[in-house]
């Protein structure tokens, strides 16, 4: 089963992800900040990231240099969901690091076509 | 000469005229006694000491004046401390790193509200996608309706036929097929009403699911409209808030701009206070100077008698410690009038900047003002908390009709599975007692076909009920994970929605305090830099040490002149004792500077003349030799008597008298300090003094 880990330091907006992506069939982990995402990715498989950009302690931009640096997740799927306060910021790191947004509000169809375009369940 | 005729008196001047007079003049003053000299050089002697007081006044006094000035400019300093530290504070503010970083903060609970929001409309677009395949799965038990019906049809028919050939067979076994035939009919019966009530039920269930994912619908355009425009509206009030303070940094840089030019002017000020000290310094060693005259002047025999036993003064001593002395106060005056305009000039530029930095202060408190007033984020945040409230309680409300939907399916299906279960057993039942019945009796295959039929059609029901159980139960399960899954989200987003009204309060607070201290600190802080600058400039305005100065020095340097006026004539001898009182006076100055002068003084009078030895100071001569320059001395003339020496008028003062407008006092580097400098404009003489008239 595919697994997605979810990144993001509000419960409601874990929550959310996890209940609709298990819905729909995917294997869901979802964690509060960056450096236990970070823990999780050398701990277990993973095959899609769904990334808050916006996070106390170490924020998306943090993360995505850290695990594009860790051997191994160069190529790891990652869809970062962001604001429209922070879009600009957000797209001048999209090249750096090589990433897909979601901008919010994260409408269930928006979020399961970019899932499925990513991370299409066999 | 007044007494002349005015015959007598053309005579004379015809006779003077004739006989070269000015030229016998000169020359008579020449040989006029020394101790003419002596008389006028005492009665300057009592002017001495107010002048050395006016001196030591004047140091005490500007003293006192520059003391305050310091002080006043210490207080102007430390506000433009308190300004910078003020205007580095807002600018702090502005770049959101105050203290309690209250921008980032409000920041922080907008990026809550709208995590809350969202996540809020996405449970609630993922429960409408539930509840549509939950009536999905009612709509497809409630198309088995049709099937329950179409069997109770089929039944009446089998009952019909059954009844039918019953009466063909005989009358004593004809009771089993009719009794099954009523039981079946019965027992259909019931069926049809259980099904009925079921399949009511679900309709009403069906229609009540609609509902909610209708109001699920609406509370999702809800959080979508609403809610998001009010989030949008605190975005672009938090931005608006950046805006607006923005200014202020501008208005922060050119207040630093203008405290940087504050620090080299306050050094000017200081350093140029620095000289009324030394200047005191110098006129204290002045005063010392005339004492050191005064005790010479009243030093040793004083005359008591008249004529040739009458003590000298020594003149060569006089002249050069009052040459010494003038170019003492000529350089202090200098010096100290030098320092007092630099530190009015200095203290005038720091005003004026004192006066651009309050239009600046200003002008960033009105930014402030503005901003902080204008900014309502606060009320937005509250009404947002409100809103997602309201939004949590339909999410309460939904999910306690998704209870009751749960419930009534529950029934549903338990009298699917237990009642109409219960009825196509009983018909099963009796249909299978008709079918042994059937075959105890020849000729019944008819009946027996019924019977085997009506088993069928309840077995076939029996089947159906099962695949409707299954699916409600599915439905339920389904129903029941919903409302698992809207418990614990509305779990999470109560704790969540607390979490942000408390945020909000503690935010709200923040921006209240930041804007409360940035408006009353700085109007605090304009309130007392304005007092301390109008405090400095009146000190400024009431400076009187300049004409402390003209007081204090004028006198002073006119009595140095008169008195080497004076002594100008007998300048040249100074005595073995008197070179060692000048040096003994050049010695007390601890200055470098002074001691420079004085040397240099002393210098530039010993450089046109030779230094003789006097014999014993006793001597007393009453002609001097006349100088080189002067006309041959005619011959008969008389001497003048004492009378006449005593109304002899002083030096004219005006004559000698340094000009105050161009400043023609000599200094010590003046290498020809009897002659006036260039400057004044008037040519070298050989003042010999006024001379004996005899006419």
């Amino acid at each position: 089963m595919k697994t997605i880990l979810v990144v993001d330091d509000f419960a409601s907006v874990r929550l959310y992800h996890t209940t609709f992506l298990k819905q729909k069939g995917y294997d869901c982990v979802a964690v509060s900040d960056g450096a236990e995402a970070l823990r999780v990715l050398q701990q277990r498989p993973i095959d899609l990231v769904l990334l808050d950009m916006v996070m106390p302690t170490m924020d998306g931009i943090e993360f995505l240099a850290r695990v594009r640096s860790m051997p191994g997740f160069a190529s790891l799927p990652i869809l970062a969901i962001t604001s429209e306060a922070q879009k600009a910021e957000t797209l001048e790191s999209q090249a750096r690091y090589g990433f897909h947004v979601l901008l919010k509000p994260v409408l269930p169809a928006a979020l399961l076509e970019q899932v499925q375009r990513l991370l299409p369940l066999e | 000469m007044h007494l002349m005729t005015p015959n007598a008196l053309r005579f004379a001047r015809e006779i003077r005229r004739r006989c070269h007079w000015p030229r016998w003049q000169t020359s008579l003053k020449s040989w006029r006694p020394a101790w003419v000299g002596d008389l006028r050089i005492r009665r300057l002697q009592p002017a001495i000491a107010s002048h050395q007081e006016a001196l030591l006044r004047f140091g005490h006094e500007s003293d006192e004046e520059f003391t305050a000035l310091a002080v006043e400019l210490s207080r102007l300093n430390a506000k433009f401390s308190e300004l910078r530290e003020q205007s580095t504070a807002l600018d702090l503010v502005v770049q959101g790193l105050d203290e309690e970083r209250a921008s980032e903060a409000a920041y922080q609970l907008y990026k809550s509200s709208i995590d809350l929001v969202h996540s809020s409309m996405g449970i609630a677009l993922s429960e409408q996608e539930q509840m549509l395949q939950v009536e999905a799965g009612l709509q497809n038990a409630q198309a088995a309706q049709s099937h329950f019906a179409h069997s109770n049809i089929t039944l009446r028919v089998l009952m019909m036929g059954l009844r039918m050939e019953a009466a063909r067979v005989a009358p004593e076994e004809q009771g089993v097929f009719l009794t099954v035939a009523d039981a079946v009919q019965e027992t259909a019966e019931k069926i049809m009403d259980t099904v009925g009530v079921a399949f009511a039920h679900i309709a009403a269930v069906l229609a009540e699911t609609g509902t909610e994912r209708r109001q699920l619908r609406h509370l999702e355009q809800s959080l979508h409209g609403r809610a998001h425009a009010n989030i949008s509206a605190i975005h672009r009030e938090l931005d608006a808030l950046q805006a607006a303070l923005a200014p202020c940094h501008e208005e922060g840089l050119r207040i630093a701009a203008l405290l940087d030019q504050t620090t080299p002017t306050s050094l000017r000020i200081i350093s140029a206070l620095q000289h009324q000290d030394i200047v005191r310094q110098k006129l204290e060693h002045v005063a010392t100077g005339f004492s050191d005259i005064t005790t010479h002047m009243t030093d040793g025999q004083l005359a008591q008698g008249r004529g040739k036993h009458r003590r000298r003064l020594d003149h060569g001593y006089l002249h050069h410690a009052a040459r010494v002395q003038q170019t003492h106060l000529v350089a202090a005056r200098e010096e100290i009038e030098t320092a007092g305009e630099k530190v009015t000039s200095s203290l005038h530029s720091l005003l004026a900047l004192g006066d651009g930095l309050m239009g600046q202060f200003s002008r960033m408190e009105e930014v402030a003002e503005t901003a902080f007033g204008n900014f309502h984020v606060a009320e937005m945040f509250a009404r947002e908390v409100e809103a997602l409230a309201q939004i949590a309680d339909q999410g309460r409300q939904t999910n306690q009709k998704v209870t009751a939907l749960v419930a009534r399916i529950t029934e549903i299906v338990e009298v699917f599975s237990q009642h109409l279960g219960r009825h196509e057993y009983d018909v099963r039942l009796v249909a299978l007692n008709a079918q042994i019945a059937a075959c105890r009796m020849p000729d019944a295959e008819a009946l027996n076909k019924l019977a085997e039929e009506i088993n069928r059609v309840a077995t076939a029901n029996a089947a159906l009920t099962d695949d409707l159980t299954r699916e409600l139960n599915h439905t339920l399960r389904h129903l029941e994970g919903i409302k698992h899954e809207a418990d614990e989200f509305l779990r999470v987003i109560s704790t969540e929605r607390s979490a942000l009204a408390a945020n909000a309060q503690v935010v709200t607070g923040k921006l209240n305090r930041l804007s409360t201290t940035v408006r009353q600190s700085a109007a605090r802080l304009n309130q007392e830099f304005a007092a301390v600058h109008a405090s400095c400039k009146a000190l400024l305005a009431r400076l009187c040490f300049p004409s402390l100065i003209t007081t204090s020095f004028g006198p002073a340097e006119t009595f140095c002149l008169q008195l080497s006026a004076i002594t100008q004539a007998r300048s040249q001898i100074l005595s073995e004792e008197a070179a060692e009182r000048l040096e003994a006076h050049q010695e007390r100055y601890t200055m470098q500077q002074e001691n420079m002068a004085h040397q240099a003084a002393l210098a530039t009078l010993a450089a046109g003349s030779a230094a003789a030895t006097l014999g014993a100071p006793e001597d007393v001569e009453l002609f001097d030799p006349p100088p080189a320059e002067a006309f041959p001395a005619a011959p008969g003339m008389i001497a003048d008597t004492a009378q006449d020496n005593e109304s002899a008028a002083l030096p004219d003062v005006a004559a000698i008298a340094p000009d105050a407008t161009n400043g023609t006092p000599i200094d010590a580097g003046n290498t020809s300090p009897e002659k006036p400098t260039a400057a004044s404009g008037k040519a070298p003489a050989d003042d010999l003094g006024d001379g004996i008239e005899l006419f």
